[in-house]
């Protein structure tokens, strides 16, 4: 048996935390209640022996591990929301 | 409305080849269709000047003898395919401003052939949806009843094309994204096997299983589109190098001594609508009078193909879309930190169900329950898998509908995202079990609305598609395409 996943606000936060989104409470709310009824509808695979089944592998074909010539720095900078010069600009990680 | 807007592809560039009809008239109705019927929004960005160069491109082609494939031919992309100039969204507030410095293999595929761009379709956000219905860009109306959806996630080009805003489309189809929204809007669209079409430059959702997919007025049409679009890619790993058959030779081809594969139990009891039971049936009877036998199947497991699908989509989107962190690219909101800075913007720039769907992922892939939900999941689609294939040892293609139901009204929309989620009942094994399918316009709803009958082959034997697919269009004639349809007051 599966074991669910609990669907409250506090694992909400959780989770939203992982994925890097921020929620407002209104959002947690409709979320927990969204991913509740998701998770139970889920659940019915439940209902399968699998233990003898292997899982899907296909492999994805490899490429080439080798240097490639990329696009020039300005088209890779052209869409950057923030840039200086050739780099991208990020909030400061070290002080 | 322009007697042009009548005709198909095939029928275009007859017109064309003969001299009959310039690329550049044809685009000109196009563009004032596009404009007549602006309030469906099919539409996220037209590329008007673009198309009206590329069409006198065409013309002169023409006039040299040098004509490609699919010259002249006006055709628009689910904004989903990257187009190096031209703005791509995914309809998503996150990549509204995006103008891509690269062209995806498709579109540039496409353009090789010879097509006309007419701009970027309306789609759901990421792809994650089947009704098109983003927050970012609005709804797409349908055609034939607009204050129903379009379905989805390719809506924008199936709407497009019943409308007569583009004469062939591309779209993508990670769960029945082209062949669900084909049905509710009437036309034709095609899911070829995963690895037909290269995936390079699609702005990613779910990568084990989005493909590249054609819509079109006529099955013809689609098989036309296929071939230009389909081929091996360096650039995408999981692209197969195999020739591309000539797919429009199928067309009429005869199915005689041919056996029809029936899995009744995908769809029975109560939740079906008899009228499609009995549209099915109708189906059923044109292939036996073609000469073909009937052959009761069971996929004894395609019954849990929407909730392994929904586990698996949203483990990669979750993976997949990490990359939106507001720094590269696409939208970002201000702060001082730097995960603050990522959550506010993911927050900010995602929709309600993608969301969803990124939480879901995040949880299902998380230490202690990867092996109770991926991993199930996983194994579920290889048993899907074995059961296609132990079924094509016995017939050489499937029937079924495409959709349990016909297009609902917008005001309709359920609340409960499971009730959603069924919409793609009958298309979402054809994706988890790694085969290729085709919707047919196959008659029409109490309501007026279309409904569509599906063909599900082996993999990469597209042709049985196209073949039996002609049957059906041929026995199964529909009304006129609407071309207009009057937003509800």
């Amino acid at each position: 048996m599966t074991t669910r996943p609990p669907t409250d606000i506090t694992q909400v936060e959780k989770l939203s935390k992982l994925a890097h989104i921020a929620l407002d409470d209104s959002e947690k709310e409709r979320i927990a209640e969204k991913l509740s009824s998701v998770f139970e509808w889920i659940g019915q695979m439940d209902q399968l022996t699998l233990e003898d089944t292997l899982p899907e592998n296909s492999q994805c074909p490899l490429r080439c591990d080798g240097p490639v010539h990329n696009e020039p720095s300005a088209d890779v900078l052209s869409n950057a929301p923030l840039k200086d010069n050739n780099f991208f600009v990020v909030p400061l990680v070290l002080e | 409305m322009s007697p042009l807007l009548n005709l198909t592809i095939a029928q275009a560039l007859r017109e064309m080849k003969t001299g009959h009809l310039s690329a550049q008239d044809l685009t000109k109705a196009y563009l004032d269709q596009i404009e007549k019927t602006r309030h469906l929004n099919t539409y996220i960005t037209i590329t008007g000047e673009r198309a009206l160069s590329d069409a006198q491109a065409s013309d002169e082609r023409w006039a040299r003898n040098s004509a490609r494939p699919l010259e002249g031919i006006p055709i628009s992309l689910k904004d989903a395919f990257c187009t190096k100039g031209i703005r791509t969204t995914a309809a998503s507030r996150i990549l509204g401003n995006f103008v891509p410095p690269y062209e995806s293999t498709v579109s540039r595929k496409m353009q090789e052939a010879g097509t006309v761009l007419l701009g970027k379709n309306n789609m759901d956000e990421f792809s994650m949806g089947s009704m098109t219905t983003p927050v970012f860009s609005g709804p797409t109306y349908n055609p034939w009843n607009a204050s129903c959806i379009a379905g989805g996630s390719s809506g924008g080009g199936a709407a497009a094309i019943a409308s007569g805003a583009a004469l062939g489309a591309l779209g993508t189809d990670t769960g029945g994204s082209v062949r669900q929204p084909v049905a509710c809007c009437g036309v034709v669209g095609v899911r070829p096997t995963y690895g037909r079409c290269s995936r390079w430059g699609i702005v990613a959702f779910a990568s084990s299983l989005d493909q590249a997919s054609p819509m079109g007025r006529s099955v013809e049409d689609t098989a036309l589109l296929l071939e230009a679009m389909a081929g091996h890619d360096p650039m995408d790993s999981t692209s197969v190098n195999i020739p591309v058959p000539p797919f429009h030779k199928a067309i009429g081809q005869s199915v005689k001594g041919m056996k029809i594969g029936i899995p009744h139990h995908l769809y029975q009891g109560e939740k079906a609508d008899p009228h499609i039971l009995s549209l099915w049936k109708e189906g059923e009877k044109i292939f036996r009078d073609a000469g073909c036998e009937i052959v009761p199947v069971s996929l004894p497991y395609a019954e849990y193909a929407l909730p392994c699908y929904y586990v698996l989509v949203c483990a990669e989107a979750a993976s997949n879309l990490q990359r939106y962190d507001g720094i590269k690219y696409g939208l970002r909101q201000s702060s001082q930190d730097l995960e603050e800075m990522y959550a506010l913007t993911r927050g900010h720039g995602f929709g309600p169900e993608v969301k969803n769907r990124i939480l879901i992922g995040t949880f299902v892939l998380s230490h202690g329950y990867y092996d109770a939900y991926y991993g199930k999941a996983q194994k579920v689609r290889r048993l899907i898998q074995q059961d296609f294939a132990q079924a094509f040892q016995k017939v050489d293609v499937l029937l079924t509908p495409t959709t349990p139901y016909p297009a609902f009204p917008l005001s309709a929309i359920p609340d409960d995202p499971v009730a959603i989620y069924y919409n793609d009942l009958l298309t979402v094994p054809v994706n988890i079990g790694n085969v290729s399918a085709i919707s047919v316009p196959a008659g029409m709803s109490h309501e007026g609305l279309p409904l569509g009958l599906q063909v599900i082959a082996p993999p990469f034997q597209e042709e049985r598609l196209f073949q039996f697919g002609s049957v059906l269009e041929a026995s199964l004639p529909m009304p006129p395409l609407p071309f207009s349809a009057s937003l509800p007051s």
